[in-house]
């Protein structure tokens, strides 16, 4: 589904290299955690997944296709979950939802279905029509991601999609990923919830200074780790 | 669609943003009111306003009743007239105008015609004997005085207006008797009846021109230079809210969500182009309107539109686009509220002074009169000028409004440039 070659990023401004060199393959329906400390090159290699900039080398390819030569079409099969709410605080819920609906191209007609299906699924219902900026943490989380699924997306793209949030709302968004993985799509997810990320991730990558340390399943990890968890294997891996 | 959506977001967005809506429409009306007022003011006390003269008029004849009609012809003056000698006399005059009720009194005298008429008769009688007169001699006899009493406050310039003006008056009075005079005499001598009226006409009249370089060569009253420079300076303060709504959709995260959607800027610079060119629209007609009812209701004139309103559209229509061009690129550039808020109002007012907004560009210095050229306001107002003060239609506007259009195309094509490469 996706693959990784060599891919490398530097940034004008900084000395170091932030991706160095990476290679991966993520299947499709897979769930891929890309876990590591701050710093370590989660959130470069999200960007550039999410063709935010291009790498400085290497290449990414969705179904054997060069994501640079066909960024649009990359962009309408994939949803991205930023790990800041993305949205505008001064729209209601539903009029965010309309207008990143048509931004992918949806319908009109099957946009307010889609949006009345998915605010019903994430249980803001009774919320919907307020403005965003009077929404909890866990609402605002909620809409953040059905913003990125509206057009049932391939591939999506999660970057510490339950942050900061109660346990009570994580364990429902969580359940709700999981969901929205069962239907076959693709998801490619960060977190510094290392418990959240063996339960939920097929596959995992640990990342360490712009560098792959360790990739596999996290059950497998644990267990070529002597390990009792994912958090364990982390820290004996990870400075 | 995604335009569309993008315009229909844009607009939710500003119609919410209630304090941001209000500077734009508030701030330009409170302007133009207050600034037309002000400019109405300085420009009175330099041409239109009225002087107020006693006029003691003790002659009771042709010479006091010349010099009152060309002191009123000036428009400058208010007169108020006193005929009785044994009331209204140098003391009088003297305790008006020291108690201020007065700025100018002028006093002539008793008999003043009747002294010309007879400096003048012996003139004409050598004259017509074959004798050389003495101009000299007749100068110097039977002078009259006629008194002159000022405000000491009273600014240099009017005492030098209305002293010009009883000299001109003056002048014509004593032409005019000379030439009745010269007329009864040669009637007498061909024997014939004078029925001559011979009046003191001008044969040089002077025209009044404007000496400004450019196409505005008709002084514009304070209304028809304050609504389209201030409304002017209100659309390119329009960078204020365009700025501050890029810098808050990239500080939401949704410029983020965007740039992972496929799409391209274009969408989300035209959208905000629309809908803050639909803003500048309505500050526009907003502005006419106040020119055109509420600025009369102040005593100031009323804002003629002229017969060219498409072309007038047009030129709105382009000062808009460059006004939302430039709004778009420093909301661009500027990576905070602080950066866009400085640099966007600061820039706005340096356009304006150097454009001719804040004082018209022909009351500058050649130099700044050559540099306002550089301003994207100056072109706007230009545009405006040639259709409210010279009537001229679409043709002649139409460097101003290719140049207007020219500059907003520019800075979006940097804007689109600088985030595609710059920034990502």
């Amino acid at each position: 589904m996706i693959r990784i070659e060599n891919l490398t990023k530097k940034y004008h401004e900084s000395e170091n290299i932030a991706v160095n060199n990476i290679s991966l393959q993520i299947n499709k329906a897979e769930v891929f955690g890309l876990l590591g400390p701050n710093g370590a090159g989660k959130t470069t290699i999200f960007s550039m997944l999410c063709g935010l900039f291009p790498p400085t080398s290497g290449k990414i390819f969705f179904d054997n296709q060069l994501q640079s030569k066909n960024m649009n079409k990359f962009k309408a099969i994939t949803g991205v979950v930023p790990q800041d709410i993305a949205l505008y605080p001064t729209l209601t819920g539903i009029e965010n939802l309309m207008f990143f609906g048509r931004m992918y191209g949806i319908e009109e007609k099957k946009l307010k279905p889609i949006i009345e299906q998915r605010i019903e699924e994430f249980g803001l219902t009774e919320h919907a029509n307020k403005k965003v900026k009077h929404y909890s943490g866990g609402l605002k989380r909620r809409i953040n991601i059905i913003a990125g699924i509206l057009h049932n997306p391939e591939i999506l793209l999660l970057d510490e999609p339950a942050v900061g949030i109660d346990a009570h709302s994580r364990f429902e968004i969580m359940e709700l990923l999981k969901k929205i993985n069962k239907t076959g799509t693709t998801i490619i997810y960060t977190s510094h919830y290392l418990d959240e990320a063996e339960k939920f991730c097929s596959e995992i990558a640990i990342l360490e200074s712009g560098k792959i340390i360790a990739q596999g399943n996290p059950y497998k990890l644990i267990e070529q780790n002597n390990c009792k968890n994912l958090e364990q294997v982390f820290f004996k891996l990870t400075k | 669609m995604k335009l569309k959506a993008s315009i229909i977001k844009e607009y939710l967005i500003l119609i919410r943003d209630i304090p941001g809506l209000a500077i734009l429409f508030i701030m330009p009306v409170a302007l133009i009111i207050v600034i037309s007022l002000a400019q109405d003011t300085t420009l009175q006390s330099l041409k239109e306003s009225q002087i107020e003269i006693l006029f003691i008029d003790n002659d009771n004849d042709i010479l006091g009743k010349t010099i009152k009609e060309g002191l009123q012809s000036a428009e400058i003056f208010q007169i108020t007239e006193k005929k009785d000698i044994k009331n209204y006399n140098y003391n009088y005059a003297l305790k008006k105008v020291s108690d201020g009720k007065y700025k100018i009194a002028v006093i002539i005298p008793a008999g003043a015609t009747d002294s010309v008429r007879n400096k003048v008769k012996p003139m004409i009688a050598k004259f017509f004997s074959g004798e050389t007169p003495d101009i000299h001699k007749l100068e110097n006899s039977n002078t009259i005085e006629i008194q002159i009493l000022t405000e000491p406050t009273l600014k240099q310039t009017f005492k030098q207006a209305i002293l010009s003006s009883i000299r001109e008056y003056t002048g014509k009075t004593e032409t005019q008797i000379l030439f009745k005079l010269l007329a009864e005499q040669i009637a007498e001598m061909t024997g014939t009846e004078n029925k001559t009226e011979i009046k003191a006409t001008e044969s040089i009249s002077f025209k009044e021109i404007f000496a400004y370089e450019k196409e505005s060569r008709i002084i514009p009253n304070s209304t028809q230079h304050n609504v389209p420079a201030w409304t002017l300076f209100a659309m390119f303060f329009i960078v204020i809210p365009i700025s501050g709504n890029m810098i808050n959709e990239r500080n939401d995260g949704s410029f983020f969500r965007l740039r992972t959607m496929p799409g391209s800027y274009f969408h989300v610079i035209t959208s905000k182009t629309i809908i803050y060119m639909g803003v500048t629209m309505i500050q526009f007609i907003l502005m006419l309107l106040i020119g055109i009812y509420i600025l009369p209701l102040f005593g100031l004139p009323q804002l003629k539109l002229g017969n060219h309103i498409f072309a007038l559209i047009m030129v709105a229509l382009a000062s808009g686009f460059a006004a939302t061009g430039f709004g778009a690129a420093v909301g661009t550039v500027a990576t905070t509220h602080e950066q866009a808020g400085v640099f966007g109002s600061v820039g706005v007012i340096i356009m304006a002074a150097i454009a001719g907004v804040w004082f018209p560009v022909y009351t500058m210095p050649k130099i700044m009169q050559d540099i306002s050229i550089i301003s994207p306001m100056n072109w706007g107002l230009e545009g405006f000028y040639k259709i409210f003060l010279k009537d001229y239609g679409i043709i002649e506007v139409l460097p101003q409004i290719a140049s207007l259009i020219l500059f907003s195309l520019t800075l979006n094509f940097l804007t689109i440039y600088y985030e595609r490469f710059k920034r990502l």
